[in-house]
């Protein structure tokens, strides 16, 4: 597992491919530095139970193992399967999406993948069901984000904007 | 596809040598002298390029270069608040206090640090393969480490090739021994690799690095 230099006591960092889900008001799951990876925060306000995964690119190549939050077409599914194994109930599950910036924004390539990758998350999370109350993705941007698992608070930091709240996926319960 | 290690010296080789190229060329531009006090490269895979940037939220200075002809691929430069301000000090006699408050002469200072570099490798590249290779102008960008490191080796990651680290360092006159780091990454897809190294013979190439 990477991790940096940034985390706290209280929070768990989740790597590029990483899948994390968790049920711990202590616990803060985040993924630092989003350039066009995508970081899908789902958490289910009754339960309590939350998850973090940091999708990398949009399919997974025909034939490949590893790990399965890399790719977006893979990364939700196995984020599905590890909520309901926590004990969420998926039709309570709210998510928020943040990243897929094209950081360089006359490179081609790289804001493609962005765009793609925003593409291929929605996609899986339609197939999947899952609902989408906020997300902040593409410009050109790098961000952090923070699911806070005791409120469902999701933080969202950037160089120019500093922090603030993306959205309270534990609202309105 | 890994890279042979004839292939890695014979990179070695080309930078070394455009190294002390770019050193002139940038002293010319600074209008003070730099020498190249150290010169690295190496083959690297994702994760440990990501831990060249631990401190993943702090602001990093990127341009990405797209390039084409016998090479299809970019290369990214990068450089650190410190080393920036380093430069900047150099070039200008001064820089603004804050990396994301850059202005457009700033910024563009270290386009031109970033371009003479990555012009000078590919330079000697064209001349030790033979081929020609079109440098197209940056993208810059003063953003999150991790995000600019991650944004700008994605293409290469989805494609599952290697990329190549090339470490700079390179020393003002004026400044008492402070020291400017440079990391030039240097992403063709493997399908370049092959087409433009693969079959450089070997012993030229170890030839050539024990004569550097």
């Amino acid at each position: 597992m990477m991790t940096y230099a940034v985390a706290t006591v209280n929070t768990q960092y989740i790597g590029m491919g990483e899948l994390v889900v968790a049920r711990d008001d202590g616990l803060h799951l985040g993924c630092v530095g989003l350039g066009s990876c995508i970081a899908i925060c789902a958490f289910d306000p009754y339960t309590r139970v939350g998850g973090v995964v940091h999708v990398v690119l949009p399919t997974a190549p025909e034939g490949r193992s590893g790990s399965a939050g890399k790719y977006a077409d893979t990364a939700v599914p196995a984020l599905v399967t590890a909520l309901r194994q926590a004990g969420a109930h998926l039709g309570d599950v709210r998510v928020a999406l943040c990243g897929g910036a094209g950081i360089f924004t006359t490179a081609v390539s790289s804001a493609q993948i962005g765009q793609r990758n925003i593409l291929a998350v929605r996609h899986a999370l339609t197939e999947a069901r899952l609902h989408v109350v906020r997300e902040e993705v593409g410009g050109s941007e790098g961000r952090t984000v923070l699911l806070h698992l005791d409120t469902g608070a999701v933080y969202v930091r950037s160089v120019r904007q500093g922090e603030r709240v993306l959205t309270y996926l534990g609202g309105m319960v | 596809m890994a890279l042979l290690p004839n292939t890695v010296s014979l990179l070695r080789m080309i930078v070394t040598l455009s190294l002390e190229e770019a050193a002139q060329a940038l002293g010319a531009f600074s209008g003070n002298a730099l020498t190249v006090s150290h010169a690295n490269v190496r083959a690297a895979e994702l994760e440990e390029i990501m831990c060249l940037v631990p401190q993943a939220e702090e602001p990093i200075f990127g341009a990405h270069f797209a390039l084409s002809g016998a090479i299809d691929g970019s290369i990214l430069a990068l450089f650190h608040w410190r080393d920036s301000q380093l430069l900047l000090e150099t070039v200008l006699g001064g820089c603004s206090e804050r990396f994301d408050a850059l202005d457009p002469m700033e910024l563009s200072v270290l386009a031109e640090a970033s371009n003479i570099l990555v012009s000078a490798f590919l330079c000697q590249l064209e001349q030790q393969c033979n081929v020609e290779i079109t440098l197209h102008p940056p993208a810059v960008a003063v953003e999150m480490a991790s995000a600019v490191v991650s944004a700008a080796v994605m293409p290469i990651v989805e494609a599952e090739g290697e990329l190549l680290l090339i470490d700079a360092l390179l020393t003002p006159r004026r400044t008492c021994g402070q020291a400017a780091a440079c990391h030039l990454f240097f992403l063709p897809t493997q399908s370049t690799w092959t087409q433009l190294l693969g079959p450089f013979p070997t012993h030229r190439t170890m030839a050539a690095v024990g004569r550097g």
